[in-house]
């Protein structure tokens, strides 16, 4: 089994001779993908202050130890550092795996247990990255990735887009569990704390079989790591500011492994006010955030264990009040303001409607057995979403939500690894329950109705390790039952039963092939049925927030999507590295809201029509990325993402679809003291174009013009009196350029934001 | 064991939302509904002319079209006293929202706007706590024969402050648009 971490401890002889402080410690560090040894990686005993570095063979050598309990620390230039406590009572023999790649900020991992990951394209943001950006939001810390971008909803709101693809079509994986409640549209963030994770990682590629469901644009997978064997009580403590919005975060994390048990606890805080664009306030912009969560292991046996872990979100987010519509009219007004209406001169941290309250809980349990060649995992979790939506009403009752959801979601599964020498199957069966409820008292007309849903699924994944080949082949089974509590008429109100029941297949193949040393492509092509969620099929009503009335369509059909990743990476040299990913998907039935040739008159005014629709799209688009070194010390870093997406019905771009983007870094990187102090700076530069092939018909507003954004950052390791200090300053917009997003909602009214300054400092005590 | 009660506790979790999900979707009757638009407009004077113009759409947003009627032409160079009444008459009693409107007067105000050639002025007669114009009450000089659309609008708290608003010019308004009706007008 290969654990991301270390592993593999071997311990010999037990020497009389122990006592007298003259044991020898040795071993070898490995880079866990090539197999080899690394050099100049930084071994050192945090209670002696010894050290040493491995050499061309990546073997290490301590002599003349006496015999206790040690933490040691391996560090390695950019990777992230591991700290492992272990009991020496004799002469040792250890080796270590590392995550060598880790410093190229994105890698292909295989993580233990997630079989069906290995030929898909896949990115994984790892801890130091995440702690770098610590106070941002999943969206902007997802964006990193290429061919990755987030939709907003102003400052406070944003969801990931792979590839085009967003809401319904992405999966969002707390723990190896979807997260409930994403399905309405793009004014609702997703109900997670990103600094609770180790590890952030996106599966662009065709259906990921083992979590199924409704992903057929991708997956933004967020884990904990595992703890450490450590006894003694271990935290790392997050806290950042930011400058744009006087953003105060914290983040703490405790960590100890008991005899009986072990266990971690995280807790989290954000505070901050009206962010700002170069020339304004952007009123009403603030946020709060308050998380938690509880994670206990406890170990039968080396081979087998049980998880619990609980998580608590809960969130305040404040929405641009000028951006708040009453009709048709306002928005005409409102539109390309320079100012928007109600932007106050002052900074402030108070929320007023229209705001948003939301609260998540989360639980899953996991059983987990080894029996020789067999894994067997059994989970089961239950989510809590309760969410209100405040808006600006009369007659006091802007206290009153005006949207007022809970959601439950119950889900439980066995899934089965069984290895047969380089042959691996891997399969289980799902079951999920849904139930939204509108909450009664908010005195509107709810525009999602009550509804159950239950989602029954099975999946079969096989695959098979040639020397340079790796293959992969699954399918997957998906019952929906979907039935809605939707209303026949309003005045008078009469309610009405209706059910619907979906068949889903998706199948995926994918090959892994070493072509060259360095030169490795993956090649991924799946086939996804995903049926239509209860907002497609039975909205209703006016959605005050984008000005319209919007009507789902009861008789939508599933859709049927195909598509097809080419990915080589080009690994020449460790301090080179090349990526580029080649996709194309059709989408049959594709569902999207179609603005309708039909204003409809109410006292309110006349708005606009908008109903869901299918239509047959075609979407392809190139990623690329390059990593290398350009000097001793000097690394260049360049992405580019390029996405085209056409309605072929009406033979025209459809909207909503991520600009061509090129971002270009230079990094000088130094260690200062030769085994901790590490010292990087960075100047980098986004330049993102117009998306000029969507006509002016086709929105409210010509798409916002291009813009480039420059920033900088300096980060160092270092660490006072044995406690490991990581610090980073980093500026984004540094020349304070105006511009519009075109993946914002709230481009319409408002500037995005001006320049901001972020510090971070982490320690671990 | 610990297995046993995990098992356990999903199927009464389980039992307990499919006994839940039978409820319906819980929503009374909706509060901030404005079904009617009623303007009176009474002669200033001796004489006892009126005219009536509603706006009324019973089922609210969607579904059926609104009823709008005007209930005869304007007398030309003729001063009006002009109130409005909102109501929901989707509910059974009816319920009057001019109150409200009233009492939040600070927060809202009424905006008349006119198009084509019609020849009429409007300035409001109430006031809000802090002395700024509502529209509940208002006066309406109708001048030589025209005709066009009167447009009245109610805005969820303008900028009362902004230029031109408090003489009744909703371009630097901002704010909420709660009604906006317009009904065709003649003058004789």
């Amino acid at each position: 089994m290969k654990f991301f971490q270390l592993i593999i401890l071997i311990l010999i002889g037990n020497h009389l001779l122990a006592q007298k402080c003259s044991l020898t410690f040795s071993g070898k560090v490995y880079d866990p993908h090539e197999n080899s040894g690394l050099e100049f990686v930084n071994l050192y005993f945090e209670e002696t202050g010894r050290y040493t570095q491995t050499d061309s063979t990546g073997s290490f050598l301590f002599e003349n130890l006496c015999p206790g309990t040690f933490h040691l620390i391996i560090n390695h230039l950019g990777c992230e550092t591991k700290k492992v406590f272990f009991n020496l009572q004799g002469d040792s023999i250890i080796n270590f795996e590392i995550e060598h790649h880790e410093h190229f900020l994105q890698t292909v991992t295989v993580q233990s247990h997630r079989a069906n990951s290995a030929s898909q394209t896949q990115n994984t943001i790892n801890s130091n990255e995440i702690s770098r950006l610590a106070g941002s939001s999943l969206g902007q810390i997802v964006q990193q990735i290429t061919g990755v971008s987030s939709v907003k909803n102003g400052s406070t709101i944003s969801k990931p887009v792979i590839h085009g693809m967003s809401g319904n079509r992405i999966g969002i994986l707390n723990n190896g569990i979807v997260l409930a409640g994403q399905q309405w549209g793009t004014d609702h963030a997703p109900e997670i704390d990103p600094f609770a994770s180790d590890h952030i990682t996106v599966i662009k590629g065709v259906d990921a079989l083992a979590y199924g469901g409704n992903n057929l644009g991708g997956l933004v997978l967020l884990e904990h790591g595992k703890i450490g064997k450590d006894p003694h009580l271990h935290s790392h403590n997050l806290c950042s500011y930011q400058s744009n919005g006087n953003q105060v975060a914290l983040s703490s994390r405790m960590e100890q492994s008991k005899k009986k048990f072990d266990w971690r606890l995280t807790a989290g805080y954000k505070f901050s006010g009206d962010h700002k664009t170069p020339g304004y306030y952007l009123t009403n912009t603030g946020s709060r955030e308050y998380t938690g969560s509880f994670l206990i292991i406890k170990d039968f046996s080396p081979n087998k264990n049980i998880k619990h872990f609980l998580s608590v979100y809960h969130t305040e987010l404040g929405i641009l009040r000028g951006a708040h519509i009453g009709n048709l009219t306002d928005l005409k007004t409102a539109i390309g303001r320079d100012t928007p209406f109600f932007t106050k001169n002052d900074f402030s941290y108070s929320i007023e409607s229209p705001f948003q309250k939301v609260s998540h809980y989360f639980y899953k349990g996991t059983h987990q057995w080894q029996d020789g060649k067999q894994f067997t995992e059994w989970s089961y979790a239950a989510q809590l979403n309760h969410r209100r939506e405040y808006d600006v009403r009369r007659g006091n009752r802007s206290k009153t939500p005006a949207l007022d959801l809970l959601m439950q979601s119950y889900f439980t599964e066995i899934k089965k690894k069984i290895e047969f020498g380089k042959k691996n199957i891997f399969f289980g069966i799902q079951q999920k329950f849904n139930y939204n409820f509108n909450q009664p008292g908010t005195g509107i007309f709810p525009l999602i109705p009550n509804y159950l849903l239950n989602n029954s699924g099975t999946f079969i994944q096989a695959s098979y390790q040639l020397s340079n080949t790796f293959l992969e082949l699954g399918s997957r089974y998906d019952f929906n039952l979907l039935s809605v509590n939707t209303f026949a008429s309003r005045t008078p109100k009469i309610e009405e039963v209706k059910n619907h029941s979906f068949h889903n297949v998706s199948i995926a193949t994918g090959v892994k092939q070493r072509l060259m040393e360095g030169w490795t492509a993956r090649l991924n092509t799946g086939f996804t049925s995903r049926s239509p969620e209860v907002n497609e099929l039975y909205s209703s009503g006016l959605h005050q927030a984008v000005a319209g009335i919007e009507e789902g369509n009861p008789q939508l059909t599933k859709e049927y999507s195909l598509k097809t990743i080419l990915t080589n990476t080009f690994n020449l040299r460790e301090d080179f590295i090349f990526e580029t990913s080649i996709y194309a998907q059709r989408i049959n039935n594709y569902i999207y809201l179609e603005p309708q040739n039909e204003y409809r008159l109410t006292i309110r005014g006349a708005f606009p029509v908008f109903k869901y629709n299918q239509t047959d799209a075609t979407i392809y688009g190139i990623d690329a990325l390059g990593r290398f070194e350009l000097f001793r010390h000097w690394q260049w870093l360049g992405q580019f993402s390029y996405i085209k997406m056409i309605d072929l019905v009406k033979d025209q771009a459809l909207v909503n679809t991520p600009p061509v983007q090129l971002f270009s870094s230079v990094k000088y990187q130094q260690e200062k003291i030769p085994f901790f102090g590490f010292i990087s700076a960075e100047m980098n530069a986004r330049y993102v174009f117009r998306r000029s092939d969507i006509k002016d018909d086709q929105d409210f507003m010509s798409t916002p013009s291009g813009y480039c954004l420059l920033g900088a950052e300096i980060t160092s390791d270092f660490s006072i009196s044995n406690h490991k200090v990581k610090f980073a300053i980093r500026c984004e917009n540094l020349l304070n350029v105006v511009y519009r997003d075109y993946l914002n909602r709230l481009r319409y009214f408002a500037n995005e934001e001006g320049r901001n300054l972020a510090i971070s400092l982490k320690f671990d005590l | 064991m610990k297995n046993y009660i995990s098992i356990k506790s999903y199927i009464l979790i389980s039992l307990f939302i499919f006994t839940t999900a039978c409820t319906d979707n819980g929503e009374g009757d909706e509060q901030e509904l404005i079904t009617t638009l009623i303007y009176s407009l009474n002669q200033i004077g001796p004489s006892t002319d009126s005219v009536l113009m509603t706006f009324r759409d019973l089922d609210g947003d969607g579904g059926n079209s609104p009823v709008i009627t005007v209930s005869g032409p304007l007398k030309a160079n003729t001063a009006y006293q002009a109130t409005l009444k909102l109501l929901n008459e989707s509910v059974t009693p009816s319920v009057d929202i001019t109150e409200d409107i009233r009492t939040e007067g600070t927060s809202h105000q009424f905006f008349f706007s006119k198009n084509g050639t019609l020849n009429i002025a409007n300035s409001y007669t109430d006031t809000d706590a802090n002395g700024k114009p509502v529209g509940i009450s208002s006066a309406l000089i109708a001048s030589g024969p025209s005709s066009g659309k009167l447009i009245i609008t109610l805005r969820h708290e303008p900028n009362k402050t902004a230029a031109g608003v408090s003489n009744g010019d909703i371009t630097n308004a901002g704010g909420e648009t709660d009604i906006e009706v317009s009904f065709d007008v003649e003058i004789k």
